[in-house]
């Protein structure tokens, strides 16, 4: 097979970050293609925005893409309270205010404290050579914890539960893992504000890469190999093959998902023991939120902070959590829940079981239940419940792939993943 | 001595309010560091008074009728080198009965596995379990002791020197990782797993799952026992053994100890230390004051926190930790007097469980409770000492680990920590539960109540990272010229230690060397 056809960078999976990363890296001029890996989370409901930086660099503007950004992060409570934060720190401000004039007060400062030990996580993560000393010398702890942080701050129960939500939910965290703090400050930040209509803005960025010349592929791989220290062959099922002179993957997620390994995956965020369950609560009737709460906004439940502690425990131990914390949203006559506390294996005293129906049922059944409580009577009209698994493992199957491909690149978990994707991306193929 | 030293507590004073002076150098709470701080100042020719402060000295209990228990931390991993040198511990005393000691590690499914006291030498035993990660085991255990090294005197205080490219590129490999993301990257082997993960949790606030945890594996190399690193050894008499070796060398250094005598409070003037008032009233005085009590009380209580540098105060308030350890010790009756069984109990055991079971057991710790077994790590004290045990029986010390952190007494507590001790000394031993005349536990309370110090001295549980910058800070300026710290806080990582002590007499020496203008 001499007649591979070149490129200068393979992503794997077509999920918004992957489709950025590769049109940034063609729009710098490199060859560039997509795999289309089977474990892209569907486009419903929000999804990360695109960051300035990218939207400059493909010249988005020029595409009429809108983004509709969501109206807030909303924790709903037993008892009917709710406690919120917006984009904007002024009314986030003013709101918290009306609870607690204290917390109000230190919102803004809270934020600063997250940016600044954000940027030192930053410098960490980049600065590899000098890895040692920078993570040694680090100003500011950086293995503090995200709820002794949290403790520091505020006084209100129920807004450190609702920010120990948005933070542990959005990486799969409990809350008490040292250096978990980062997590605040990657969930809190500007650039990992969500927004509506995740459809427009993956048909866009496809336009996009089809403008740019990215090779869209969705044939299952057989193997990879390196050749040489150059170059890397990605053999196809059905034959023929690629070869490339770098590979990453859109996101870690996808990369497990996918058979590979990872270089460099020690990130203090990413949580290898989850698996993520997305269920789609279907109704016959349009939901709506709470009194006084937009309909385009992403909720959390959770009642406490332990219970998100609890669940992350039950994932290590794995079995299902007895009460999930989760996140959801409302659609088309339908609330798409995410419940990121899933073990992605079964553990018993007989030893390792899989996930199965029953189980899928079970979790649903859980989920509809506990979401009934909090959205009252929203939901005497379920028609279906759809719950799909991500990251789960099936025993029987074999790896997915050979024992000696190379380990491959991912980008640092992050809310923020299109822009995590793209910085990876341009660093690989600027490094020439 | 001139007529200056004739207050002591044996002597009660006349007057309440006698002033002493002419003494170079006060050094509060005859810990293990401030005896070592203490040394170092008396053997650089400063006069030097030792408070005791409320530190008792070491003495064994009897638990039950002829078994003795030493309260210390006896298991001795990583006493500093450069203190042991510079005492001439040797020569006052100090001594091993064991040197290095073998373990026999006892998995939850009954196997076990004997390994040699020295981890450069166990490959060979682990090559029985399982060839291919024997290999696989060689290189990583070459490489993170090599590590290991060149951190060590990061953990023990000192700003990291010049680390080889390879220290470099494991720390960054690992530096954030958990231990079991490391384990699962190398081996496939489950036991081996379960073994590594049981010596990275020992004593570690962290569990094997969370960020950073490799560290701790990284620290508990870190250590040398008697030259050889990693290992662990029992000092003849055990911790008082070696309590009484440094106390013989602070008398040798020409350092007066004076027991008793409770502090009010430290001299502060202007921007420098003056002495030390007591509690009847009567003040020593002196230009250097080297402090190994809690780092909280001296610093909050005895000078307050308004003349502290705002970076020591945060560093003397780390959160509490979740997870403790508890000590055992156990009277095993009527074991039988062959060769064999005194060969296994010269040795150390250690009870694994599998890592399902670890993570359930942090997890109830976490929420207060404690599981059926625990790690557990035990060595046979009677068996070097005579005496320690009556000739029928035999004593087993130890730590069971992890157990709720709680810092006031709790009689439940203990009871349910008894149950989990029997239960796996049952999986060590089945049917010594019979044989058992007495489980006796020591919690974090038992010890801060003992030592008058408060029970967070007992942490060294927190991230290692985060512990030895703590430590740092607190080795260095608090912002008051002459004042000295090497308690329990300035010390990362759990048992005796010794450099914290080096540091602060090091520093207070060089301080009065150059008159005080720079510390």
């Amino acid at each position: 097979m001499n007649n591979r056809r070149q490129f200068d960078l393979v992503v794997f999976g077509s999920e918004p970050s992957g489709l950025a990363a590769a049109a940034c890296v063609a729009k710098a001029g490199g060859t560039c293609a997509i795999l289309k890996t089977g474990f892209e989370r569907p486009t419903i409901a929000s999804v990360c925005d695109v960051p300035n930086f990218v939207w400059r660099k493909l010249n988005l503007h020029e595409t009429d893409l809108v983004t509709e950004p969501v109206s807030a992060f909303v924790s709903l409570f037993e008892g009917g309270t709710t406690v919120q934060t917006t984009a904007n720190d002024q009314k986030t401000q003013e709101k918290l205010s009306q609870h607690n004039s204290s917390d109000g007060a230190l919102w803004r400062d809270f934020k600063a404290e997250l940016s600044r030990r954000q940027s030192g996580h930053a410098s960490q993560v980049t600065n590899i050579n000098e890895g040692v000393p920078s993570l040694l010398t680090m100003d500011g702890d950086i293995t503090e914890t995200m709820v002794s942080v949290l403790n520091d701050y505020f006084e209100s129960d129920q807004l450190k539960i609702h920010l120990a939500s948005v933070a542990g939910l959005g990486f799969g965290l409990g809350g008490e893992e040292p250096g978990s703090v980062s997590a605040l400050g990657a969930a809190l930040a500007k650039t990992a504000w969500r927004v509506r209509d995740a459809d427009a803005l993956v048909q866009k960025l496809n336009l996009v890469c089809e403008r740019l010349g990215v090779e869209n592929l969705s044939t299952p791989v057989r193997r990879i190999e390196a050749r040489s220290r150059r170059v890397i062959d990605i053999d196809f099922e059905l034959g023929d093959g690629i070869s490339t002179q770098y590979v990453m993957a859109c996101s870690e997620r996808i990369a497990r998902a996918a058979g590979l390994s990872i270089k460099n995956d020690q990130s203090v965020l990413s949580s290898k023991e989850n698996a993520e369950a997305l269920i789609r609560v279907k109704l016959s009737d349009q939901p709506s939120p709470p009194e006084s709460i937009n309909d385009d906004a992403i909720f959390f439940i959770a009642e406490s902070v332990d219970e998100i502690r609890a669940a992350k425990d039950a994932v290590l131990e794995g079995r299902l959590p007895d009460d999930p914390p989760m996140m959801f949203e409302f659609g088309e006559k339908e609330i798409v829940v995410r419940m990121p506390y899933c073990p992605r294996i079964f553990q018993s005293e007989n030893g390792q079981r899989e996930w199965t129906g029953q189980d899928r049922q079970m979790l649903g059944a859980k989920v509809v239940q506990r979401l009934g409580r909090y959205l009252n009577g929203a939901l005497e009209n379920v028609q279906r419940t759809d719950v799909k698994l991500y990251g789960e493992i099936e025993l029987d199957r074999e790896h997915p792939l050979n024992e000696d491909a190379p380990e491959i690149d991912a980008p640092m978990p992050d809310m923020d993943e299109i822009g995590a994707a793209t910085s990876l991306a341009l660093r690989l193929i600027s490094r020439d | 001595m001139t007529e200056h030293f004739h207050v002591s507590a044996k002597q009660p004073t006349q007057t309440a309010s006698r002033i002493e002076g002419g003494v170079d150098a006060i050094v509060v709470g005859a810990s293990i560091d401030g005896l070592i701080a203490a040394a170092y100042l008396g053997k650089a020719g400063l006069k030097t008074i030792l408070l005791e402060a409320g530190l008792p000295q070491p003495e064994l209990r009897p638990f039950t009728p002829g078994y003795f228990a030493d309260d210390g931390d006896f298991l001795i991993r990583d006493l500093d080198a450069e203190v042991v040198d510079a005492l001439d511990l040797y020569r006052h005393g100090l001594e091993f009965v064991q040197r290095r000691f073998e373990s026999i590690y006892y998995f939850s499914d009954q196997s076990a596995l004997h390994v040699s006291g020295d981890l450069f030498g166990s490959f060979q035993s682990i090559a029985e379990m399982d060839e291919q990660d024997a290999d696989t085991f060689q290189t990583f255990a070459e490489e993170t002791l090599a590590a290991a090294k060149e951190f060590r005197p990061y953990f023990n205080g000192q700003p990291l020197h010049k680390l080889s490219k390879r220290t470099k590129a494991l720390f960054h490999k690992y530096g954030t990782a958990s231990i079991d993301d490391v384990l699962d990257a190398h081996f496939n082997n489950e036991r081996l797993k379960d073994l590594l993960t049981a010596e990275a949790s020992l004593h570690s606030g962290l569990r094997p799952s969370d960020p950073y945890s490799f560290l701790s594996l990284l620290r508990r190399w870190s250590g040398e026992a008697v030259g050889l690193q990693g290992g662990c050894a029992l000092p003849s008499g055990g911790y008082g053994g070696l309590f009484d070796a440094l106390r013989r060398s602070v008398q040798s250094a020409g350092v007066e100890i004076r027991s008793g005598g409770d502090i009010q409070s430290m001299l502060v003037e202007w921007d420098g230390v003056g002495g030390v008032a007591m509690a009847d009233g009567s003040q020593i005085r002196a230009p250097i004051v080297v402090n190994a009590l809690n780092g909280k009380k001296v610093f909050l209580d005895q000078i307050g926190p308004e003349l502290i540098d705002i970076e020591f105060q945060r560093a003397l308030m780390p959160e509490p930790p979740r997870y403790a350890s508890a000590k055992i010790h156990f009277a095993l009756n009527g074991t039988p007097r062959d060769g064999k069984t005194r060969l296994n109990l010269s040795r150390r055991l250690v009870y694994t469980p599998d890592r399902l079971e670890m993570r359930r057991a942090y997890r109830m710790a976490r929420n207060n409770e404690v599981a059926a077994e625990l790690l557990m790590e035990v060595v046979f004290p009677s068996i070097f000492e005579e005496g320690w045990a009556p000739p029928n029986g035999n004593l087993g010390s130890g730590w069971l680990h992890p157990v709720p952190y709680i810092a006031g007494p709790d009689k439940d507590l203990r009871e349910r920590i008894q149950i989990a001790a029997l239960n796996t000394i049952e999986k060590i031993a089945p049917g010594a539960g019979e044989r058992l005349e007495a489980i006796d536990v020591t919690l974090v309370s038992d010890m801060a109540a003992k030592s008058s110090l408060l029970a967070d001295d007992f942490n060294g549980a927190g991230p290692v990272l985060a512990d030895a910058k703590r430590a740092q800070i607190l080795s260095g300026t608090s912002g008051i010229r002459g004042v000295f710290f090497c308690g329990p806080e300035a010390q990362a990582g759990h048992g005796v230690n010794g450099a914290a002590g080096r540091h602060a007499g090091m520093a207070a020496v060089a301080f009065s060397r150059k008159k005080g203008f720079s510390a």
